[in-house]
């Protein structure tokens, strides 16, 4: 599957941690590569969190999601994307964010699960951060029960602490319960 | 209508917008027509046809709990099945739109997975989403027979010779 056109036009340039200034392009090195998160960090309220770069199909903005009756509450309805129809996901009630009536503001963080096209909705993007892997750091003994499978560890950033998520088991936790 | 194309009619359910394959429908009529009886299983009859039919809110079949704000207004939609007619109770029925098939897209699977309702299996993709919906199917075949059981049951005094 190809990025949709315009994918990632609102990331700012990537970003070190370590000098917070931009690297040169969106790809990175090559070399570098295999020892280092890309991360994009996306904000729900006041929380920080992220998804590796390799599993973000493109970046869109909110668009009119049409709610489908008996819908779970994480599940906001399903919108159309150049004529493919997608469903929308709240992240806010899975990861245990207060919920807020922000239809319509977000942006939709799109991504492929086992050949499927599906969409996060988020408050805001941030950065593309290319991180050394040793600092994801595991996630917090505070984070209860089945969320702990869903977030692969976390990792500090200037004053930010970012939760970076494990999609594949948040999504199979929503869709197979 | 045009080969090629769907009619559907375009109404108003709680929250939801739907629309029903034209084919399934057979008439609207407003709902001041249906008489109501505050049955569980049945919120009302209309006489249509020399026939007692049974109506019924489809917003809780929808999920949508409580009663929808209708104003006295809403609309009765009589919608074929096996088992007869069958009046669904929308807040309106809005329009009747002729779309091209191919605009018709199944719901990708892992909706339908996560919501587990029958007879919402499609959309037509336009600028906006229009979910397609099958009332029928919404309501099962097991509440079929029992609405048209209850509504059999209910009539049966006024059909009756004397009655």
């Amino acid at each position: 599957m190809s990025q949709f056109p315009g994918g990632y036009e609102h990331f700012n340039p990537v970003k070190s941690a370590s000098s917070g200034s931009p690297t040169h392009g969106a790809t990175g090195k090559e070399g570098a590569a295999a020892e280092s998160l890309r991360l994009i960090a996306f904000t729900l309220g006041n929380e920080w969190y992220a998804l590796e770069a390799s599993e973000v199909r493109g970046i869109e903005p909110e668009a009119t999601i049409t709610p489908v009756p008996r819908s779970p509450e994480w599940l906001v309805g399903v919108f159309n994307l150049h004529g493919n129809i997608l469903p929308a996901i709240d992240p806010r009630p899975i990861l245990g964010v207060p919920r807020v009536d922000s239809q319509g503001t977000g942006l939709m963080i799109i991504f492929l699960w086992e050949g499927n096209l599906a969409a996060l909705r988020v408050d805001a993007v941030d950065e593309i951060y290319e991180l050394p892997n040793a600092t994801l750091e595991p996630p917090l003994p505070t984070i209860e029960g089945s969320r702990m499978d869903m977030i692969l560890g976390q990792v500090r950033v200037r004053d930010r602490l970012i939760g970076v998520i494990h999609l594949s088991n948040l999504v199979r936790h929503v869709f197979e319960g | 209508m045009a080969s090629g194309s769907v009619s559907l009619l375009v109404v108003q359910s709680g929250p939801f917008r739907l629309a029903f394959p034209s084919r399934l429908v057979r008439a609207v009529v407003p709902s001041s027509e249906i008489v109501p009886l505050g049955l569980a299983e049945l919120e009302g009859l209309l006489w249509r046809d020399g026939a007692l039919l049974p109506a019924l809110a489809l917003a809780p079949l929808l999920g949508v709990d409580g009663v929808s704000d209708r104003g006295g207004a809403g609309h009765g939609v009589l919608v074929r099945s096996d088992s007869g007619l069958i009046c669904f109770i929308v807040d309106e029925a809005l329009d009747l739109v002729e779309l091209p098939i191919s605009s018709i897209k199944p719901l990708p699977l892992l909706v339908l997975r996560a919501t587990g309702i029958a007879g919402v299996e499609s959309a037509a993709v336009l600028d906006k989403l229009l979910l397609v919906a099958d009332p029928v199917k919404i309501l099962g075949p097991q509440r079929v027979a029992q609405v048209v059981e209850a509504a059999a049951r209910v009539g049966a005094p006024a059909a009756s010779p004397g009655a």
